[in-house]
């Protein structure tokens, strides 16, 4: 096990190096170019404080906030308050709301959480086992059913299965007939549903979720039959299965104990490299649905040029992303030594 | 691990799967509309108010919806005269329109209609529009008060009093909001004429006021203080209460001047020409074209048309730059594995990797503008390292095939060695790369659509759809405007989807094998 644990600690390392250089790259792309080309007065961000101090009921508010956050420094000492301010996670308090920004992430972060979790986990669970039956019965009606019927949730997008599915389910109905399947995506279920435990506003969330997951499940199981059915078929190609076939194993057995533990490996890889994906549907996914994560309070924030709060989201997003990625990347290497030795 | 497949053979074997076919069909349509879109298309997508907002398409429309009707009222005659002695009243008809000249002191009323009718034969419209120039001149420096007023009239309905007064204050701000279709010039004379002749900076000015073009009536449930002293109808609802009525205009000029009044600084002297060019009035349509409207009146079939030509130049030239792009980093990559510049290289690529593309698209598109330049060189420049990947595990491979071994050996330099004898063999996995990424390219640009990140004056389907969502075209059960840019996006991915699972089938040397 040392070295795994080797193998974990380097992995966590570089990823930490990663997300050092995402975070810096996002101020050099975001405030430093702009700075650059067309000088510290261009600087959004000072724009923006600079609007806020003209109201005198902020007094020195503004004042305040650029002092700690360096605004109007130097770019260079503004890069080293702002990388540290990230790296302890203070991104400040939002320029409209004054909350802090961390504390209105944190209390959507658990909606995004548990809708990224189930849209990457269900569609997964379900072409996993779609894709084992479409190659076992390679070749039969069923195999060509399901490889059509792939392609085509291959191709949608998850967020146009979900305008697909707001259209005929809720909208739809609801203006010709007066009833709807789904709740329109106007009222969404309340931000302090935890808190709260409020049994009718649970189920209400529930109900406003179905379509999201649905529509995750629509479209993204597609990719992984296609997947893990040409993982399979071309491990039953290997001789090992010819092997195992040969010393008079059953077809079943084979598939369970020869094949499926090679499946895994490329499987979780391909995984972390589609949460990337994933995660950005998510986002536009809220957007679309008012669902109460944290993409529906980041737009907004991006619009208005609440600096706090984007630095707040991309970092969020980013750390999300990172830590996917080594999960999967610590799973593969519990599976599949090999990839310890690299 | 070659590829050794000539593209002639690529063809032949992409021809003989009817998946392919059924796919460069697909596209071939796609490319044909686009291709043609300026030809097949009658109208600029950008033209505002074809016809009423939310039109349906023509062949799904019964027989007595309202469709465009427009009239020219060119030819005028006086109707009331109410003159006081003092005031002298002229009538030029010109070649377009007519030129009224007024001058004296006193009053005058003059009312004028024109000499012709609108036949208007449908079932009741929404939207009515007049659209008209009205040039006020003064003859001398002094100005005398004025009112003009510009009503539309049903003629069955006059007994019953229906006739539609409208007065708004300050057209450029007021009109289009609501309703209306008359103006009252006194009140903008107040605020506006009567400095320039106090202040005699400009004498003989010719003061021009152009109505606003064309001016709406639709209801809306807005609430505008403004509008309180308003006569405010629905000038199409009160107007077009049934089919087979005849529609028509009258012109109300009021004149007044009065020397003793010193505000009004008019002398004996003073006096009008009012310059009336023909009115058009049009009943906007609640049917049109092949696929109808969309919230702004503006033609669907032909952003339809345009938006295929978006989506097929915009995903092809970006697909095509994210993969050469990484298919020269993987090939440099490749070609110097082991070296310092292959470790530093694959590091800058696992982390572009996980940057998070669509919050540093949104972030980078405040920053430098919402434009489709922006927004791709963004998605080109962070989508590059899993082709980069790929093609860099295959120049290794390839390094030590024999033909490169022997090229080197006749003194071959390295430019020549990947851009002669290894790229060749990659370009076939090339292709499958670019048709693959060419719908995801056209998906991520409608998403940022979607959400109100992407170019606001882009020509493509994800424009009409993210319109589309947020201008209520699923409230308005508006299927003819998201449904085609829908269908749209999904056909054109499953042409590209099934090409490129042939494609793969073939160049893919792991499938090849079985």
């Amino acid at each position: 096990m040392t070295k795994l644990g080797t193998f974990i600690v380097k992995t966590s390392i570089r990823m930490l190096v990663t997300y050092i250089t995402i975070i810096a790259l996002f101020f050099v792309v975001v405030r430093g170019l702009p700075i650059l080309i067309l000088g510290p007065e261009a600087d959004p961000v000072l724009v923006m404080l600079k609007k806020g101090a003209e109201d005198p009921r902020f007094g020195d508010w503004a004042i305040v906030t650029a002092r700690k956050y360096g605004y109007g420094q130097p770019l260079y000492a503004q890069f080293i308050v702002y990388m540290q301010n990230v790296l302890r996670f203070d991104f400040g308090s939002s320029f409209y709301t004054q909350v802090p920004a961390i504390e209105s992430i944190a209390i959507r972060l658990p909606y995004t959480l548990s809708l990224y979790t189930a849209a990457t986990i269900l569609p997964i669970l379900i072409g996993y086992q779609a894709g084992i039956i479409s190659a076992k019965h390679r070749g039969g009606k069923i195999d060509s059913i399901i490889v059509q019927l792939g392609i085509i949730s291959y191709i949608l997008p998850a967020w146009l299965v979900l305008l697909i599915l707001y259209y005929f389910l809720s909208y739809l109905p609801k203006m010709n007939w007066g009833f709807y399947l789904f709740p329109l995506p106007v009222r969404p279920p309340s931000i302090s549903l935890i808190a709260n435990l409020d049994f009718q506003e649970i189920i209400y969330a529930l109900w406003y979720v179905t379509p999201l997951i649905l529509a995750a499940i629509i479209a993204w199981t597609g990719g992984w039959v296609y997947m893990v059915r040409q993982l399979v078929v071309s491990e039953l190609g290997q001789d090992y299965v010819v092997t195992a076939l040969a010393k008079g194993l059953s077809a079943t057995d084979t598939l369970k104990k020869h094949v499926i533990p090679n499946l895994k490996p490329p499987l979780i890889m391909a995984l972390a490299f589609s949460l990337p994906g994933i995660f950005g549907g998510a986002i536009i996914f809220e957007a679309i649905s008012n669902w109460p994560g944290i993409a529906a309070l980041s737009l907004n924030a991006f619009t208005t040029w609440d600096f706090p709060l984007m630095m707040a989201f991309f970092t969020i997003s980013t750390v999300l992303q990172i830590v996917s990625l080594l999960v999967a990347e610590i799973i593969i290497a519990i599976l599949d030594p090999r990839v310890r030795v690299r | 691990m070659s590829v050794a497949v000539t593209p002639t053979e690529i063809i032949i074997a992409v021809l003989k799967k009817r998946s392919a076919i059924a796919g460069i069909a697909l596209i071939l349509i796609f490319v044909i509309l686009g291709g043609l879109a300026d030809i097949i298309s009658q109208y600029d997508p950008e033209q505002e108010w074809l016809a009423d907002a939310f039109a349906t398409p023509e062949w799904v429309a019964p027989p007595h919806v309202p469709r465009n009707i427009e009239k020219l009222f060119a030819t005028f005659q006086v109707v009331n005269e109410t003159v006081d002695p003092g005031v002298s009243v002229e009538y030029l008809n010109l070649s377009s329109g007519i030129k009224v000249r007024i001058s004296g002191v006193g009053k005058a009323l003059i009312t004028l209609k024109p000499t012709d009718y609108l036949y208007y034969p449908y079932n009741p419209a929404k939207t009515l529009a007049l659209r008209t120039r009205v040039t006020v001149q003064n003859t001398t420096t002094t100005m005398p008060w004025y009112n003009l007023q510009i009503f539309i009239i049903n003629t069955d309905l006059l007994s019953r009093n229906a006739t539609l007064r409208v007065r708004t204050r300050d057209g450029s701000t007021l009109i289009p909001r609501g309703t209306f279709l008359a103006v009252d010039l006194v009140k903008e004379r107040i605020g506006w004429f009567y400095e320039y002749v106090n202040l005699r900076y400009y004498p003989y000015r010719t003061l021009s006021i152009v109505l606003p073009n064309p001016i709406i009536n639709r209801m809306q449930p807005y609430y505008d203080p403004v509008l309180e002293n308003f006569e405010a109808i629905n000038a199409a609802k009160e107007l077009l209460l049934e089919s087979d009525t005849y529609i028509s205009l009258l012109v109300n000029i009021t004149y007044y001047c009065n020397p003793a009044d010193f505000i009004m600084r008019c002398s004996r002297d003073s006096g009008l020409e009012i310059y009336l060019e023909p009115i058009v009035v049009r009943v906007y349509g609640m049917t049109f074209g092949i696929l109808g409207t969309d919230y702004l009146g503006q033609d669907v079939w032909s952003q339809f048309v345009h938006g295929a030509r978006g989506a097929i130049v915009l995903g092809l030239s970006v697909a095509t730059a994210i993969i050469i792009l990484g298919f020269i980093v993987g090939l440099v990559l490749g070609f110097k594995y082991g070296s310092v510049i292959d470790h530093i290289g694959t590091f800058i690529s696992d982390n572009v990797m996980l940057i998070p593309t669509l919050p540093l698209i949104l972030a980078t598109g405040l920053v430098y503008g919402r434009s489709l330049v922006v927004i791709f060189t963004v998605l080109i420049l962070l989508s590059w390292p899993g082709t980069a990947r790929v093609i860099r595990n295959w120049t290794v491979a390839l390094r030590e095939a024999p033909f490169v071994e022997a090229a080197r050996c006749i003194g071959a330099g390295t430019r020549r060695i990947l851009f002669r004898h290894i790229a060749p063999q990659l370009i076939p996995y090339l292709v499958y790369r670019i048709v693959m990424g060419i719908p995801g390219v056209i998906m991520i640009e409608a998403a940022l659509q979607l959400i109100g990140f992407g170019d606001p004056r882009a020509p493509t389907w994800g424009r009409m759809l993210g319109d589309a969502y947020r201008q209520g075209a699923f409230l308005e059960n508006a299927w003819w405007w998201f449904g085609p840019p829908i269908l749209g996006i999904i056909a054109i991915s499953l042409g590209f989807v099934l090409l490129g699972i042939a494609l793969d089938e073939i160049v893919n040397p792991r499938l090849r094998r079985r």
